[in-house]
């Protein structure tokens, strides 16, 4: 997860952590923190740029509902940016086609041709190999997680993650929407056979 | 504009399944109290799916924000604290009210208070009558919980009496699933019951003497037993007896308590408390100790936001704000705050 805040094409201050647990903890304290650091305050923001995913449910909605939240509380519109969008902004140059991979857990993987666009694929790593383009790169936390499969038919640049600081920047071309337009990008239904049980301390009222 | 003298707080209740914002006054007097019920997303599956009420959440809660403040008739500017519950529920569903509140409290400069549910629906009864005092004894049933909380004062609970398997609610809705009556349990077999003018079934209590715990499986099984080896018996039979029979455990146990703590005054609370022969017959026992019988409205028995903010309300004068690096703890027992 991370923050950050920029202007005109500069990025002001920004911050982020390998979290995989903590979203919730550390989103709010992050966000003053950040505008600390650029010596701004929430009056200052004109628009809030989001990751809408596809990623973690859980991080998804933190980051999320601060946006909404923060939206909504400020009176400002929204920009959402897909993983894959940031993914393919934190990559390295590269002449053939790049590939933003997603963990989607469960044997499969979020994909997206970030250089032709197109509609996002979930499949599983091997479905994804046979259908890569010739001199692809492939990165994102999928593209690591299974490096030993796509290694075999592209390249793989290990360790990218979505570059928060890089959609602080891409706001002036972008118009933003209201809060409760936002949409998260799942990609999957809930899996309600699985979950249908599990009511840890729950408390239907 | 409303007078800003007063303490006002919004609450923001996404614990379960129904997504509720709330703006009270001094901790009794609701502004307003906005809940969007989930439980059509649910139905088909027969109980409450996680990931689904997770997403109807953050779907939700921005147009039920803007309706609580429009009925309120408060600006932002006039409140005092924002609140959410941060346990115990659902992880995903919890973590969408508490970042929810704790950015509102940023971008509005207001503390942010976490609320304990459970503690909120035990502060239902002070919202309808701002008059009773501890100590007293109020029976939380719900499809979460079951309890029989001692309230020494407020912020000092005993937990005396709980079920050791099922909860109440649970159970409803495991024989109504079963009878094939449909979801949730609790509302539909009240109704029937209420319907039925024949003579209930009548199944074993499970009393569990001498204890204020509860087991509500063994009556589960009964119904169960029963229709195996009379398969012919009529479902609003089998229903309202097993609804007296639940009801007949409950109003007992919280009797024994009242009787067994000496207390004055007696509350129900949660969302099986919405029952209408649960309703009726603790009513009518209190009245026959002598014993001041508080049955909230439905409204503040199901999960809502304005009893998490009459609990934030006196939990902020309490021990001050909650720190904005908390997060929310699905297995929060009453009494603790995080
Ligand atoms: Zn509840």
């Amino acid at each position: 997860m991370g923050v950050a805040v920029g202007t005109d094409g500069t990025v002001l201050a920004k911050c982020s952590s390998l979290t995989d647990r903590r979203h919730a903890e550390e989103m709010t304290p992050m966000v003053q923190a950040v505008l600390d650091e650029a010596g701004r305050t929430l009056a200052d923001v004109d628009r809030i740029v989001v990751d809408v995913g596809p990623g973690r449910y859980t991080g998804m909605r933190v980051g999320i509902t601060t946006a909404k939240t923060l939206a909504f509380a400020l009176s400002v519109p929204v920009v959402s940016i897909t993983s894959f969008e940031l993914l393919a902004l934190a990559a390295p140059d590269h002449r053939g086609p790049v590939f933003a991979v997603v963990d989607a857990r469960r044997n499969q993987v979020f994909a997206a041709n970030t250089t032709t666009g197109g509609p996002p694929l979930v499949m599983s790593p091997d479905e994804l190999v046979r259908v890569l383009p010739a001199e692809t790169l492939c990165v994102g936390d999928g593209a690591d997680r299974y490096r030993d499969e796509f290694a075999a038919v592209a390249e793989v640049a290990p360790g990218i993650v979505p570059n928060v600081a890089a959609a602080a920047l891409l706001t002036p071309d972008r118009s933003g929407e209201p809060g409760t337009e936002i949409q998260p990008l799942y990609l999957r239904e809930p899996d309600a056979a699985i979950n249908i049980k599990t009511r840890p301390g729950g408390d239907s009222s | 504009m409303r007078p800003v003298t007063r303490n006002l707080i919004l609450a923001i209740e996404t614990s379960c399944d129904e997504t509720s914002v709330a703006v009270v006054a001094d901790g009794t007097e609701m502004l307003s109290n906005v809940v969007s019920s989930q439980i059509d997303l649910h139905a088909r599956f027969g109980g409450v799916v996680p990931e689904i009420a997770s997403r109807s959440h953050l779907e939700t809660l921005e147009p039920v924000l803007e309706q609580a403040l429009e009925e309120a008739e408060v600006s932002p500017t006039d409140l005092a604290a924002v609140a959410a519950t941060n346990g115990p529920g659902l992880n995903g569903a919890l973590l969408v009210g508490v970042t929810a509140a704790k950015t509102l409290a940023l971008a509005w400069n207001k503390p942010y208070v976490g609320v304990n549910h459970l503690e909120g629906h035990l502060f239902a009864a002070f919202l309808e009558r701002p008059d009773i005092e501890p100590p007293l004894i109020t029976m939380l049933v719900s499809g979460g919980h079951t309890s029989i909380v001692h309230v020494r004062a407020r912020g000092d609970y005993d937990v005396v009496g709980s079920t050791i398997d099922d909860a109440a609610g649970e159970a409803f809705d495991k024989v109504a699933r079963y009878l094939g009556l449909g979801y949730p349990g609790g509302p539909v077999i009240d109704r029937i019951a209420e319907n039925f003018e024949g003579e209930p079934i009548h199944f074993p209590r499970g009393m569990m003497d001498g204890t204020l715990d509860f087991s509500f499986s063994g009556m589960k099984t009964a119904v169960i037993n029963y229709v195996r080896k009379h398969p012919d018996t009529p479902n609003d039979a089998l229903a309202a007896g097993f609804q007296e029979a639940v009801v007949d455990v409950l109003v007992s146990k919280c009797m024994l308590a009242v009787d067994r703590f000496g207390v004055a005054t007696a509350c129900l609370g949660g969302g099986v408390a919405a029952n209408s022969a649960l309703r009726q017959r603790f009513a009518a026992e209190c009245d026959a100790r002598g014993v001041d019988g508080l049955v909230p409205a439905r409204q503040f028995c199901t999960d809502n936001a304005a009893m998490i903010a009459a609990a934030a309300d006196w939990r902020l004068r309490a021990d001050g704000p909650t720190p904005l690096d908390t997060g929310a703890t699905p297995n929060l027992r009453l009494g603790s705050r995080a």
